[in-house]
């Protein structure tokens, strides 16, 4: 065919369906800038008012969204347990009925409603079933704890009668095989950097180890081990993770929900506690296994990340909620109930090792702990007025608040560590729950210095008398020294887990950094690779560790990537030799917006970016670790590399390392915070702004057009990324972690390691094409827990 | 021959869509973080003329008669309005759950 008669064609088709549309007022052409006359401006600018797509398509029947959770093709393992819930979405005018529930052909239906009942009569309140408060016009129940004893591929299929009519789902779960094998695997230990994609490795490695002549003068741990991966990173609602399923995927095989833990989403979201649940490899090899469990973090230790291995919520903020559930203590008086979680109370294991911030979770209320030492707000503790350190000591913990008392602690007992958080009151951003960055705490030890400057310089906020008591220290750099790093910190952590495991026992323990996140969405990118670093120094630890040769798997990744990447060098000199800026002067307000083109050596915009020299001209930095701690002993040296997003809010920059961290944004995303780098080049934000509106309109109005600048808004940092991540992994089983795989794939991978399978191989099975999952479809009544 | 047939398809799926039927919107508007359900809550679609429904005792809305496509639609609250966007599928009943914890941005860094 020739194209002149595609086009003849194509024009007559065109006529043809012209002809038969009907003139178009409403529809998806109202998102168009223009009306279809192509001059008269629609009423609504579809970019005015960013905001994330409300929903997702979802495994549902399309006239009740009736579904069942787990949702399809979740990943389990062999004795797994989850609970399986049936729910409609859509409320019918008389009260749904389930009509008939089956696995590979053989029902199930009536096991699942004397299960409902007989949750129903423990906790008529229906929490147990996850129905408190669900309306009487729509169906939902979920049995807890349910598991697949045989490998395979199972088909759940759901009908319910809704006004009348049934109405039918089909759900499909692949059960990966699992049969523990004592004494190949009998540690795991899971390294996750938060947010650290592939660049903030690569910026670590250039930093921590140097090169020259273009070849590395060294590698990080991270970079020597046995086998690598690549990770895609997606929620089950959306293409960016945020931390919580970012990391629980990994340990659950379960896609969940962005902000959920270890759940997945139901219809009675005013409950964040009664979502359908799964168990994770913590809690299962403690149950199962009788193996130790621990967390390590420097971020509040009931954070998302750490929280993916031992809780259970949809709403990643029930802080205390989660704190109770790391010790599996559960009271009616606390923000954990114990009625209407029976199921809950019967899933979690206490973690044997908890280390990390945030003490105002653990805290009751104007407790003096809280204020004198932890530099916290009386007014930021448990509302439910428990203390869960005498909690935790009358359950056997040490309960250790700074290096020295952790150094001092017995390794017979289970330890709960809580440590001081980032209090000055002159940074911002980073928040007195999360522990100060590696970079501050290097500084607070004269270990490091920023623009020349020590722990001695008032810039850097570290000279006076903490906030609200001197319980931490007498000084703010005392109490930042006191502080453990992430290396002490695991190397407590592995003394405490073998001498609890014992020479039989085993043992996982998952290690989070992170501000290499934290730092990062405030744009600190300088810290971000302190932070990179510090995960791999604590890594090393393990590596080196004579107690773990040769039986433990060692697993480095990240939940998800942010959108930084390197971008060139800097030479921080250049800067400061001439005084604050380049030659010639520029803006040193603080009103912005800047005039572009203005001409005033105080108002004209920095030429700045002169400073940093890009592809041709990125010559080698040249960071010093003269005291070999596997630190640079200054974060701006002679040339440093220099790190931009591809994701941001407005904010200015001078290329120098910020003496403390600062927020990017001021008063809105569309604004720099004029505390920090005011003489810096202004770099426009390119997030969306949401909650956009200075006034409600009125209803029936159109959407503001006033707000089409978006000079308010709360996307004040910069965002995480949807790139697939790098993971890295030694030791038994390691070979399993090669390809290109889902976050979820990470569950089945380690649970064929502790299987005693160490080749990808066996993650095949003929005719299959699920890794890790026979090709067979074993009988319903292998579905057990009723 | 080929390019025949793929032409006949498209145009079968051109006239197919110009028959745009109007769909039911449905869904609830609430904010998982905070375990949190707005009702009386106004929502607004920004289809031509606007369309408006509010939301019950449970947090539950319809919005009816809305033809397939992209939208933006307006969640107003009591001190902010919020802007999602939704996409109508050509199905009988498209579920649009509107959980601000989701459309809104963390606006703190432990948020994320």
């Amino acid at each position: 065919m020739n194209l002149k008669r595609v086009t003849l064609s194509l024009s007559a088709l065109l006529m043809l369906s012209t002809l038969a549309l009907p003139v178009v007022k409403a529809g998806p052409d109202d998102d168009a800038r223009f009306k279809q006359d192509g001059t008269t401006r629609n009423s609504v600018d579809p970019i005015q008012n960013g905001g994330l797509l409300a929903d997702s398509p979802t495994n549902a029947e399309p006239n009740t969204g009736l579904r069942i959770m787990p949702p399809t093709e979740t990943q389990l393992i062999v004795g797994q347990r989850f609970d399986l819930r049936i729910e409609t979405q859509i409320p019918a005018t008389t009260a749904p009925t389930l009509v008939s529930l089956t696995v590979n052909g053989t029902s199930i239906a009536a096991s699942f409603a004397t299960t409902i009942s007989s949750q129903d009569t423990t906790d008529p309140s229906g929490l147990e079933s996850g129905k408190k408060t669900l309306s009487t016009l729509l169906y939902g129940n979920t049995v807890r704890n349910l598991t697949f004893n045989a490998p395979g591929s199972y088909t759940v299929v759901a009908t319910v009668k809704v006004d009348g009519t049934n109405r039918t789902i089909t759900n499909n779960y692949r059960v990966a095989a699992y049969a523990f094998k004592p004494n190949t695997v009998k540690h795991v230990v899971f390294f996750l950097g938060d947010g650290m994609g592939l660049p903030v490795r690569s910026a670590a490695r250039i930093i921590g180890k140097g090169i020259f002549e273009g070849r590395g003068k060294g590698k990080l741990n991270m970079d020597s081990m046995d086998e690598y991966g690549l990770v895609h990173t997606s929620s089950y609602d959306s293409i960016i993770t945020d931390s919580a399923p970012g990391m629980a995927n990994y340990v659950t095989g379960l896609k969940q929900p962005n902000n959920g833990l270890n759940v997945s989403a139901d219809n009675t979201p005013d409950q964040t506690l009664d979502n359908p649940r799964i168990e994770t490899l913590w809690e299962f090899m403690k149950r199962t296994q009788g193996w130790k469990t621990g967390v390590v973090t420097d971020a509040a230790v009931f954070d998302a990340t750490p929280a993916a291995v031992a809780a259970h919520t949809r709403a990643r903020s029930d802080g205390n909620a989660i704190t109770q559930q790391y010790l599996d203590y559960y009271t009616n008086t606390g923000a954990q109930p114990a009625t209407g979680y029976a199921g809950l109370q019967k899933l979690t294991q206490p973690l044997d090792v908890i280390m990390g911030g945030g003490a105002n979770n653990w805290l009751p209320l104007n407790d003096p702990t809280l204020s004198s030492f932890y530099q916290i707000s009386g007014s930021s503790g448990r509302s439910d007025g428990l203390n869960l350190f005498t909690q935790a000591q009358s359950q056997g913990y040490s309960v250790v608040q700074n290096l020295a008392q952790l150094t001092a602690a017995p390794n017979t007992q289970p330890l709960l560590g809580i440590f001081t958080g980032e209090f000055r009151l002159t940074s911002s951003g980073l928040g007195n729950t999360n522990l100060p960055g590696t970079l501050d705490r290097l500084v607070a030890r004269g270990n490091a210095t920023i623009q020349g400057l020590g722990a001695s310089s008032s810039a850097l906020g570290m000279t006076g008398a903490p906030p609200l008591g001197t319980g931490c220290g007498a000084t703010i750099q005392a109490c930042y020294a006191a502080v453990p790093s992430k290396p002490e910190m695991v190397t407590k952590a592995v003394s405490v887990l073998n001498t609890l495991a014992g020479s039989s026992g085993g043992w996982m323990l998952m290690v989070e950094q992170s501000q290499s996140d934290k730092l990062g969405h405030i744009l600190e990118y300088e810290r971000v690779v302190y932070e990179a670093l510090e995960l791999d120094n604590a890594l090393g630890i393990v590596q080196n560790d004579s107690t773990l040769t040769g039986n433990t798997l060692t697993i480095v990744s990240a939940d998800h990537a942010q959108p930084e990447t390197i971008i060139g060098v800097s030479l921080p000199g250049s800067i400061t030799a001439s005084g604050a800026t380049p030659p010639g002067g520029c803006f040193t307000g603080t009103a912005y917006p800047l005039t572009l083109g203005g001409s005033s050596s105080t108002t004209r915009p920095c030429p700045l970016q002169d400073v940093i020299g890009t592809f041709n001209d990125g010559t080698f930095p040249t960071y010093v670790d003269g005291n070999n701690d596997g630190y640079p002993d200054e974060s701006d040296p002679t040339v440093k590399i220099v790190l931009d997003d591809g994701g941001r809010p407005t904010y200015s920059q001078d290329y120098l390392t910020n003496f403390q961290p600062l927020s990017p944004s001021g008063s809105s995303a569309a604004l720099p915070n004029p505390a920090r780098d005011a003489n810096g080049i202004l770099l426009t934000g390119n997030m969306p702004s949401a909650s956009i509106f200075p006034t409600q309109p009125n209803p029936g109005a159109a959407l503001s057009t006033s707000s089409a600048n978006k000079t308010n808004g709360n996307t004040t940092v910069a965002p995480h990324s949807g790139d697939d991540v790098p993971l890295s992994a030694s030791g038994p089983g390691a070979d399993l972690f090669a390809g290109v795989y889902e976050n979820t794939d990470v569950h089945v991978r380690i649970a064929n390691a502790l299987s005693g399978k160490v080749s990808r191989r066996n993650l095949k099975y003929t005719s299959s094409s699920f890794a890790g999952v026979p090709n067979t479809s074993p009988a319903g009544t292998n579905l057990t827990g009723f | 021959m080929r390019y025949t047939a793929w032409l006949i398809c498209t145009a079968i799926i051109v006239l197919g869509s110009s028959a745009a039927p109007a769909e039911t919107v449905y869904g609830q508007v609430y904010d998982t973080l905070h375990g949190k359900i707005y009702k009386n809550t106004k929502v607004t679609l920004n289809s031509t003329p606007p369309k408006e429904a509010t939301t019950n005792e449970q947090g539950q809305y319809w919005l009816h008669d809305v033809k397939p496509g992209a939208y933006l639609v307006q969640i107003m609250l009591p001190n902010q309005d919020v802007v999602g966007r939704l996409v109508v599928y050509k199905i009988p009943t498209t579920i649009a759950n509107l959980d601000l914890s989701k459309i809104e941005s963390p606006s703190e860094d432990d948020a994320y």
